[in-house]
């Protein structure tokens, strides 16, 4: 993967974990009093708000994999 | 159950020791001594970030959270710790890449550096103070309460707290921040395997998650959903609580030196992911624990539920791993936020290293003492003041932030500003000033505040700083 590529990925990335922090506080997840529908028993704002938190760990791993100044240094002399 | 605290007690002191006495150098130096070499390993790193992380506040304080405010408590630190550990990845990167040019001795004198101002240290070193000193203390009576319950009319609760804090104080001074990384590794496997027992038990209680939230929903379905029972758990709360959480790497020290002496970039990064997998693990029989306290102890005050949730209802091997469990998570954090006020110290002082690292040693000692009289004095709901802890700490996140990233110099307005955030922050908490205007909470008023100063004096600097800062 180019450098280019690599940025391009990262600030996508970047947005993309903006994006799912920033709907979590929106109505759609949750909604004020309201704990339908339920998955499996679940609560609807527990069980979106777990898939929320799984995807922000899975893109923290894409993230990790695309970030710019990954090869860049190594270890910090102090 | 006192037969398997002392079997577990015996191998967990054994452990310790062990750690202890591995991390301890003849003629080591100061930075071998307060950075443990930096060359921490993924799977050191992982769990010393999560123990230092997930304490007392995450074993006994989520549960309760659970119980008395519902699932929306998932958000408030799951979803936050889910952003933070992404952010981990951009802010470790700079942070690192600012310590390789400067050197690292501490939050505060990199950002004093940074400034050319030690006005800059000095703030956040008073934030660091004011802040995890209280925090530190909570965890200490979260230990006591729980040691007071599992051996009744053995010691008061000062007693238990002072034998904790003794135990912190040698051992980090034999082993250093290595020792204290050692300790949060086994804390962190002690706590998962702990939390994920009693959680199993609660789960069982019910016969599934299905038939948990059923029953739930039949006590009270306020529960279920935002904002909680208690109406805490709006979303302006949780937004602010994930901005306060999000900074907790920038301006917590303890969790930016783990970032600091990571052994690469590359590991770091590592670290950030298996950490937010390790939040999910951690967290998720939290709910489990709460929901059960629901049922059977919705109306008991938190001690008592602790004392019945985690020892009277369990198996008496269960229970006793509680007690080591929660020993361990106590004084792994408290070690971690003690230790790192020690380093924060040693940043800001001058004069040849010997000198200064006996003053960071008496300095270690003192914050400890004071910690211990805090746990004896503070009362509170252990989650809620570990969030005026991280909000307290998060108001230093802009100057930190501009101070790592800027590539001029930044006017000392900056300084000035986030001291005068940090003084009407604690005037609201002391109830001289409103903690909410036009509807909208102060935490969040402030934090926006600093960021629009940062951007203000970043954009109005014309004065480039050296290449080389």
């Amino acid at each position: 993967m180019t450098n280019a590529q690599k940025n391009k990925y990262w600030k996508w990335s970047c947005a993309l974990a903006i994006l799912l922090s920033a709907i979590t506080f929106t109505p759609l997840i949750l909604p004020q009093g309201i704990w339908k529908p339920t998955l499996s028993g679940i609560p609807y704002t527990l069980w979106t708000t777990y898939l929320l938190t799984i995807a922000l760990v899975v893109l923290t791993w894409l993230g990790s994999k695309v970030h710019p100044g990954l090869d860049e240094e190594e270890e910090v002399k102090l | 159950m006192t037969f398997w605290i002392w079997v577990f007690g015996a191998i967990y002191a054994g452990l310790l020791i062990f750690a202890s006495f591995k991390s301890y150098k003849k003629g080591r130096t100061a930075e071998d001594f307060m950075m443990a070499g930096s060359n921490i390993g993924l799977a050191l790193g992982v769990l010393t970030f999560a123990a230092a992380l997930f304490s007392t506040f995450t074993f006994l304080g989520m549960p309760d959270f659970f119980r008395v405010n519902g699932i929306a408590a998932w958000v408030f630190l799951a979803v936050s710790d889910g952003a933070m550990v992404f952010f981990i990845i951009w802010f470790g990167y700079h942070v690192r890449r600012k310590a390789k040019k400067l050197g690292f001795r501490g939050v505060a004198g990199m950002i004093g550096t940074c400034y050319g101002n030690k006005w800059a240290g000095y703030t956040i070193f008073l934030s660091a103070f004011l802040f995890l000193i209280p925090y530190v203390g909570i965890q200490i009576q979260g230990i006591a309460i729980f040691m007071n319950a599992a051996f009744p009319n053995s010691l008061p609760a000062w007693g238990w707290s002072a034998f904790i804090v003794s135990i912190m104080l040698v051992y980090s001074e034999i082993g250093g921040l290595k020792a204290i990384i050692y300790s949060d590794a086994i804390q962190g496997l002690l706590l998962l395997v702990v939390i994920w027992i009693i959680g199993l038990y609660s789960l069982s209680h019910f016969g599934g998650i299905t038939p948990m939230f059923e029953k739930v929903s039949q006590i009270d379905a306020a529960l279920l959903s935002s904002p909680g029972p208690k109406a805490l758990l709006t979303p302006q709360f949780l937004l602010a609580s994930l901005i306060v959480i999000v900074m907790i790497p920038v301006t917590q020290p303890q969790f930016t030196t783990r970032l600091i002496v990571m052994k690469s970039t590359k590991t770091m990064h590592y670290m950030a992911v298996t950490l937010g997998a390790f939040a999910i693990l951690v967290i998720t029989p939290t709910i489990f624990i709460g929901m059960y306290g629901v049922d059977k102890y919705a109306e008991v005050g938190r001690e008592e539920f602790f004392a019945k949730a985690f020892l009277y209802d369990q198996p008496s091997f269960v229970a006793a791993l509680a007690v080591i469990g929660l020993i361990a998570a106590g004084l792994s954090t408290t070690n971690a936020q003690i230790f790192a006020l020690g380093s924060e110290l040693r940043g800001l002082l001058k004069g040849d290293e010997k000198s200064i690292m006996f003053k960071t040693k008496v300095g270690i000692f003192v914050f400890s003492v004071i910690a211990l009289i805090f746990s004896v004095i503070v009362i509170d709901q252990l989650v809620l003041l570990a969030r005026v802890s991280f909000t307290g700490t998060a108001l230093m996140g802009p100057m930190i932030l501009l101070g790592i990233l800027s590539d001029k110099k930044i006017s000392k307005g900056m300084i000035l500003s986030s001291f005068l955030a940090l003084i009407i922050f604690l005037a609201s908490l002391a109830g001289y000033i409103a903690d909410e205007f036009l509807g909208i909470r102060l935490d969040l008023i402030l934090l926006g505040l600093l960021a629009l100063a940062s951007l203000t004096f970043y954009f109005s600097s014309k004065e480039k700083i050296d290449k080389a800062l």
